[in-house]
């Protein structure tokens, strides 16, 4: 019976990761005073341990338990929580993220770096064991103790036996059960064994000697002063009642007194609860009649009972639901603290209810801490299952289909309406419901795939903690709108661009605290991630209070690039737009956080990959806010479907800024060829969608007057994309060429139409490359020849 | 590896010797054989959406259950003289292995015409001949009931030209 248990190691690396990111947001916002973070934490490391030395990771289980073993301390108050002891902990999650990949053929763990901190980690335990033992006095200390002592010692076991004359010296046992009634939940155990026959009975002697469990948060002294005058009559025995680790079931059983003739035989059902565990039975007699007036046929007894044993209450209920009519019983849990049935107790004497169903023990019980740690983690595991994302895409495909094949069976329906003499109108209803069904089915399964932003939010309060550390600036990070959801591809390709805008922000916008009271700010700045909705699209916004961007510099600098030319006029927006601009960094130091080379053009290079934009605004002084536009999902497009000679093609909305009606008077020629568009104080270029495709002109040479004109945008240039006509705008499913086919440049992939036929959506990026590369290229070579004649004619 | 190639080799002189299926079509006057195990479907003749910048022969791309795959005209790609498509016209889907991974197409032809079963002996080795159709695509030569069929290689046949992956591009993409 060996398993396989490499088929587990993906849930256990994914398990681990999950775990890690607990376990780092719980030390980032580590408070000393809530239990719950600790334990937390704890867990998390705990049950990567233990799932490591399950598959054999023994480094990672190894180190993991140092960790564990650190954190246990911590929870005990062993260790106090230090800012420093924090840090190390933090390093050691990376170190276990290392160690982790290292064993799925990631780059080997630094042994250096997990040695250092392992050391670090004995450190900081040897130092704790040492503080615990020798000052035991720390501030800490006592108040564990009294807490423990508090959560252990709860009331008082007192073995009280009288001597047998106290009654003659006017002692009353009775009265001195009920005063130590009066300090709270009594429980009286009557010790008949020295009771002598009948016959030898003396009634002035007392032969009865008694257990007592008192529950009450009272003092020894108190108990002895009640006894204070018996004192010397008597054997008495205080003992602390420690929580007792005993699951059972206190039972109260008072049948009523026919029951016999009802067929039922109590000493059946004790005999079925002894076969659960140990069955302790006392009875109660009070009921019973003079020896004159009892029948044999009733029965005057009841019983109070004790049953050690781990069964459920249900178990117990079951014996006796014969007799639940007949009789009143009450179960009550006796659970592993003390605690429990001195409140269930308290519960009961209240409250006299035939039959006690109700589980006490499930709102008192358990320690609160426990209480709130389940809550904390049952939603997590009730609400989520792990799904192969291929199985997914799968399930998103098959229901795209279904919607074309609704779209056509809806045609059908149309078409049939105009057939005379049909019916059609239950057909129309069947067709209108599954019209509405799958537009419902496929907008539930397209959110599948979205997950809250906030996947990608929490890494951000680490790297701020860790890059504001290094540069010492004091940052405050504020996050919203981190519910808002987003495709999981879209998520996971998110994640490094923002990294670099927000690391951009804490070491080129925000200025050091010292700058920062300068200029009359305050000594902390702030960055705000702030995720939101807007039209089809999630926008993300990076902002910061820093000094904003320095548009001298930016121009000074792009001069000396060549990106721009010196005399050019440029926009205070469109020169903020240069730093987008491959090979552009700022910064004066090249830092070891950025500026490595990969600028900010990667970053908006990636986002657009995933067909979004980024922008920046900023004014100087007050901050720059970063924005990124970002698709819902890549599987679906806002699509603006425009004829192109016979053919639908498909122009991603997001790339549309406007659709205008071109006269022929607005197209001002340049070299004979009417190029250029005069459109909004800009000269846009035309691409002529025929021409660059090469589709026959025809139809163009017909009526040359208008032409319709899509113009579109990508990283800041604009063009003007001519086309015949404009169909309607909807949402398309976007499909690979490459999958069977290949890639195309100037086309992103397909879709198909309501129809059933292809579409091809046109790349707005590529179309834009691809048409004004030629015209830059051949642009460039005629300049080049000018400057080459003119330098040869000044030699 | 060794295993798989034995078991490959021991697959194929089965097929050698009971014969192996092949599937064929007509073009112009010509009869063309196919391996009928690449064969996923037939379908009849609907409009396909043109690619641009594509060869005349990629006729364009086609919605195949949810899959855009592409299309391409036997006639035109073996240089025959155009011809309307009509109500017999028809669409051969087929697996094409393309090295990393296998992809879908279709092949327009004038129609299927039989399937036959072929042994190794009776296939003759692809003479050298020149025109549209070169000698790499042909694997053999059969002589069925004085017709003469030709034997193609689509992996061959559907991986050149246009048609094939650019290695590079692919690599970008990952």
């Amino acid at each position: 019976m060996s398993i396989d248990l490499s088929q587990f190691i993906g849930t256990f690396l994914e398990e681990s990761y999950e775990g890690l990111d607990i376990m780092e947001s719980g030390l980032l916002n580590f408070d000393a005073s809530d239990e719950e973070t600790i334990n937390t934490i704890f867990r998390a490391a705990h049950s990567i341990k233990g799932g490591a030395g399950t598959f054999g990771f023994t480094g990672v289980a190894d180190f993991t338990h140092v960790v564990e073993t650190l954190l246990d301390e911590m929870r005990a108050k062993k260790q106090e929580a230090s800012p420093l002891l924090v840090n190390l902990l933090l390093e050691s999650v990376d170190c276990i993220k290392a160690l982790l990949e290292a064993t799925q053929d990631g780059p080997e763990a630094d042994p250096q770096i997990i040695n250092q901190v392992q050391d670090r980690l004995q450190e900081a335990l040897g130092i704790g064991t040492v503080l615990s033992s020798s000052a035991p006095t720390s501030t800490e200390a006592p108040s564990t103790s009294q807490q423990q002592s508090a959560a252990q010692l709860i009331g008082w076991d007192i073995e009280f036996i009288p001597n047998v004359g106290v009654l003659q010296s006017g002692h009353e046992p009775a009265f001195m059960l009920e005063a130590l009634a009066e300090l709270g939940t009594l429980h009286v155990e009557s010790l008949t064994d020295t009771l002598p026959t009948l016959s030898e009975l003396k009634p002035e002697n007392l032969y009865v000697s008694w257990n007592l469990s008192l529950h009450c948060d009272c003092s020894e002294a108190y108990i002895r002063e009640i006894f204070e005058w018996i004192e010397d009559e008597c054997e008495l025995n205080i003992a602390p009642a420690i929580a007792r680790a005993i699951i059972g079931w206190q039972i109260h059983f008072a049948p009523h007194v026919e029951i016999l003739q009802t067929g039922n035989e109590p000493s059946l059902m004790f005999e079925a609860l002894s076969d659960f565990g140990r069955l302790t039975v006392s009875p109660e007699t009070e009921k019973l009649p003079p020896l004159i007036d009892l029948c044999s046929d009733e029965l005057y007894l009841s019983w109070n009972m004790t049953l050690e044993s781990d069964c459920s209450k249900e178990q117990v209920l079951d014996i006796f639901e014969w007799v639940e009519d007949a009789c009143e019983l009450e179960v009550i849990a006796l659970s592993t603290t003390v605690e429990n049935i001195l409140t269930s107790d308290s519960a009961v004497s209240s409250d006299n209810s035939s039959v006690k169903s109700e589980a006490i023990t499930e709102s008192v019980g358990s320690s609160t801490s426990s209480l709130t740690s389940s809550k904390a983690k049952s939603p997590i595991e009730a609400s989520s299952i792990r799904v192969d994302t291929d199985k997914i895409d799968a399930l998103i495909n098959r229901v795209g289909e279904l919607v074309i094949t609704q779209a056509m069976l809806g045609q059908v329906g149309d078409d049939l309406v105009d057939v005379a003499g049909v019916d059609t109108e239950r057909l129309q209803k069947g067709l209108e419901q599954l019209e509405r069904n799958t537009r419902d089915l496929q907008e539930d399964v397209m959110r599948v795939r979205m997950l809250p932003v906030s996947f990608v939010f929490n890494r951000f309060p680490r790297l701020v903690h860790d890059v504001s550390g290094k540069l010492s600036k004091k940052v405050e990070l504020i996050i919203s709108g981190e519910q808002t959801e987003i495709d999981k591809t879209v998520m996971e390709k998110i994640g490094d661009p923002m990294v670099h805008l927000v690391r951009n922000s804490l070491d080129h916008g925000l200025e050091e605290p010292a700058e920062r009271i300068a200029a009359g700010k305050s000594e902390t700045g702030t960055v705000t991630l702030n995720a939101y909705h807007q039209g089809g699209f999630v926008v993300i916004d990076i902002v910061d209070d820093g000094r904003g961007l320095n548009t001298e510099k930016i121009r000074a600098k792009a001069l000396e690039r060549g990106l721009i030319k010196a005399d050019q006029k440029l926009s205070e927006d469109e020169i903020n737009g240069l730093i987008f601009k491959p090979g552009f960094s700022t910064a004066d130091v090249v830092s070891d956080l950025s500026g490595r080379g990969v600028g900010l053009d990667v970053v908006m290079r990636n986002i657009e990959l995933l067909g979004g934009q980024v922008s920046v605004k900023s004014e100087a002084g007050k901050g720059s806010a970063f924005s990124i536009k970002l698709p819902l999902t890549l599987a679906i497009l806002e699509g603006q479907l425009v004829r192109v000679h016979e053919d639908t093609y498909v122009i991603p909305l997001v790339s549309i800024v406007e659709t205008i009606v071109v006269k022929k008077e607005q197209k001002n020629p340049i070299a004979g060829e009417q190029k250029l568009l005069h459109f909004r104080d800009e000269y846009i270029s035309h691409l002529d969608l025929k021409k660059l495709f090469h589709l026959p002109r025809a139809e163009s040479a017909v009526s040359t007057d208008t032409t319709l004109v899509a113009i579109v945008e990508n990283a800041g240039k604009k063009v003007g994309l001519v086309v015949d006509e404009l169909y309607g705008q909807q949402q398309v499913v976007i499909k690979s060429l490459e999958v069977n086919f290949k890639r195309i440049e100037g086309l992103s992939g397909a879709t198909i139409l309501g129809d059933g036929s292809v579409a091809l959506i046109l790349d707005v990026a590529g179309l834009i490359q691809r048409g004004l590369n030629f015209e830059a290229v051949s642009a460039e070579i005629s300049r080049n020849k000018l400057k080459n004649e003119r330098t040869q004619r000044i030699l | 590896m060794s295993t798989e190639n034995w078991q490959q080799k021991s697959t194929e002189t089965q097929h050698n010797s009971e014969g192996q299926q092949y599937l064929s079509f007509v073009l112009d006057a010509e009869e063309y054989g196919i391996d009928i195990l690449r064969v996923q479907e037939l379908r009849g003749w609907t409009p396909v959406t043109p690619v641009p910048d594509m060869p005349e022969y990629i006729k364009g791309v086609l919605n195949l259950r949810g899959a855009i795959i592409p299309v391409v005209d036997l006639r035109k790609r073996f240089g025959l003289p155009e011809r309307n498509y009509g109500p017999t016209t028809v669409v051969i889907v087929i697996k094409v292995d393309s090295g990393s991974k296998e992809r879908i197409m279709g092949i327009i032809v004038d129609a299927v015409a039989e399937t036959y079963t072929l042994s190794q002996d009776q296939i003759q080795p692809p003479p050298k001949i020149g025109g549209g159709v070169s000698a790499e695509f042909i694997t053999g030569l059969v002589a069925q009931d004085d017709k003469m069929i030709v034997l193609m290689d689509i992996d061959e046949l559907m991986n050149s030209d246009e048609l094939s992956i650019d290695v590079q591009a692919l690599s970008n993409i990952e």
